[in-house]
């Protein structure tokens, strides 16, 4: 049976099996390939994605959970790189190799959106879904912190 | 990161500029080598001065990077360093990935490879890059006092352009592009030729990474975002602590998954786990050969499938045998590493290898 939903505001269809994977959707249906394949086990936060404005991730979202919801991916986060978040990331110069950096941007708008001036602390307990190998993590407190300050 | 620009294997004698005689990374080359005719030279209207550097009419100049950018910067400290010498306007530089072709672009720190680690990208290439800057710029030169009638030695260059102060002319470096006369041999530069550091205008600069503003956005392009016509996927489901090795698995119930090609059972490996610390090794050896192990123990159930609209999930069915012998203390840390890892009571000899689906 096909599964409505929306992704990146455009309404899909998908007729995957109910258990499948919402990032390989995305990825492989779908050729979002900005959501990246971290653990599978929904420990390392690559693939966060936004299911109706809210993170997720999306290795641990089965499709059958989507019907009639919406996805937002990193590619639908804007259409020229202009969020806050975005512009912070870059003036902070945040990411190195930048396999996880989708996915900790997503976290990162995730927590502004629940509260638009965290404190360090805050920032720090809710990034912890999020793991960075290259060790960006002062990085991404900072273009946190940036990112509430001029948003 | 990207996509290469087209190969083309026509390129003409003339074309081909060699490096300096004496770099063993660019060895002068036989025009007509194959190596040197599988360089790239882009859509065709670019005028290639060197393996490394072509420049289209409108400025644009492209500048080949030989080391693999992994985060570190090298796509973009590499080609700066050339464009330093060159003069280039940094605005108007492109950069490729150089192809595989050692002889021109290996890296002086590996022998001659191509072959990007230990930090040694920007001192190993430094003054080859700075001399083939400089020996592009040279040809940019002479081209424009031959077209003016002037000494070469009363032209100056600012980015991108070339100038005749005396007579307030201007030339710029795609102008030239498209009439240049490029010898056969690169101009000799020597060490007094290159700008002295106080004359830098782009090394020490602080320059955004050209690749960076890809890996906020999701365009950035990895390896496992490569997706090719008629490509299968295989997926090794390992053990997740090191010592286990495959056990039972429902072969009727992988069987039933849909867009399955093949399994089969990968044996591959104790290998790791036989070289595990004993009772009376040191915790960190036992801790070593713990986490290797979980990055690394081999045995398990290989999956293949076709890439297909109707996806597979992962098989939630192959079941580890854990070791039940033994008592060395990195057995149970490995028992309680993989209790932590699956949330599941380690009184099982067994645990699956897909813990939950469900958020």
């Amino acid at each position: 049976m096909a599964t409505a939903f929306r992704i990146n505001g455009q309404a899909v269809s998908c007729d995957a099996p109910a258990e499948t994977p919402l990032l390989w959707i995305i990825r492989e249906l779908f050729k979002l390939t900005g959501t990246k394949f971290g653990c599978g086990a929904g420990l390392c936060g690559a693939c966060m994605v936004h299911i109706d404005g809210e993170r997720a991730f999306s290795c641990q979202t089965q499709i059958s959970e989507l019907a009639g919801r919406a996805v937002t991916t990193i590619e639908g986060l804007s259409s020229d790189s202009s969020h806050p978040v975005q512009k912070a990331w870059l003036a902070e110069r945040v990411p190195q190799c930048g396999y996880c950096q989708s996915g900790q941007i997503m976290s990162a708008v995730d927590l502004l959106k629940k509260k638009p001036h965290p404190t360090r602390d805050e920032i720090v307990a809710h990034m912890g879904t999020n793991i960075c190998r290259c060790g960006t993590y002062p990085r991404i407190v900072r273009a946190i912190e940036r990112a509430a300050r001029e948003a | 990161m990207g996509s290469a620009a087209p190969l083309n294997t026509v390129v003409s004698r003339r074309q081909i500029m060699t490096g300096a005689v004496g770099l063993t990374f660019a060895l002068a080359l036989d025009a007509g080598s194959a190596a040197v005719a599988a360089a790239p030279d882009g859509d065709g209207t670019r005028t290639r001065f060197s393996p490394w550097v072509s420049i289209a009419p409108d400025g644009t100049v492209s500048i080949m990077s030989a080391a693999t950018e992994m985060g570190q910067g090298s796509m973009t400290s590499l080609p700066l360093i050339l464009a330093e010498e060159l003069d280039a306007d940094w605005d108007k530089v492109r950069v490729e990935p150089a192809p595989v072709i050692e002889r021109i672009y290996g890296n002086p720190a590996f022998g001659g490879a191509m072959y990007t680690a230990g930090s040694t990208a920007v001192r190993a290439y430094f003054e080859p890059l700075r001399i083939f800057g400089a020996q592009v710029r040279r040809v940019l030169l002479d081209n424009a006092a031959r077209r003016w009638g002037v000494p070469v030695n009363e032209l100056s260059t600012e980015p991108g352009v070339v100038v005749h102060a005396k007579t307030n002319r201007r030339l710029s470096y795609g102008e030239i592009a498209a009439f240049a006369d490029i010898p056969a041999t690169a101009p000799e530069i020597k060490p007094e030729d290159l700008k002295k550091p106080s004359e830098f205008r782009l090394i020490g600069r602080d320059v955004m990474r050209l690749e960076l503003p890809t890996k906020v956005n999701g365009t950035a392009i990895y390896s496992i975002d490569v997706q090719v016509p008629g490509m299968i996927y295989g997926a090794v489901a390992t053990c997740p602590v090191d010592g286990g090795s495959p056990g039972s698995f429902d072969e009727g119930k992988v069987k039933a998954m849909s867009g399955l090609l093949r399994q089969c059972a990968c044996p591959m490996a104790s290998a790791y786990s036989r070289r595990l610390p004993g009772p009376h090794s040191t915790a960190k050896q036992r801790s070593k050969a713990l986490s290797a192990g979980i990055a690394l123990a081999g045995p398990g159930v290989l999956i293949a499938t076709w890439g297909s609209k109707t996806l597979p999930p992962p098989p939630a069915i192959s079941v580890f045998q854990l070791p039940l012998t033994g008592s060395s203390r990195a057995m149970l840390k490995a028992r309680s590493a993989a209790q932590r890892l699956w949330s599941k009571p380690s009184t099982a000899a067994t645990m699956p290898i897909t813990p939950k689906w469900s958020r």
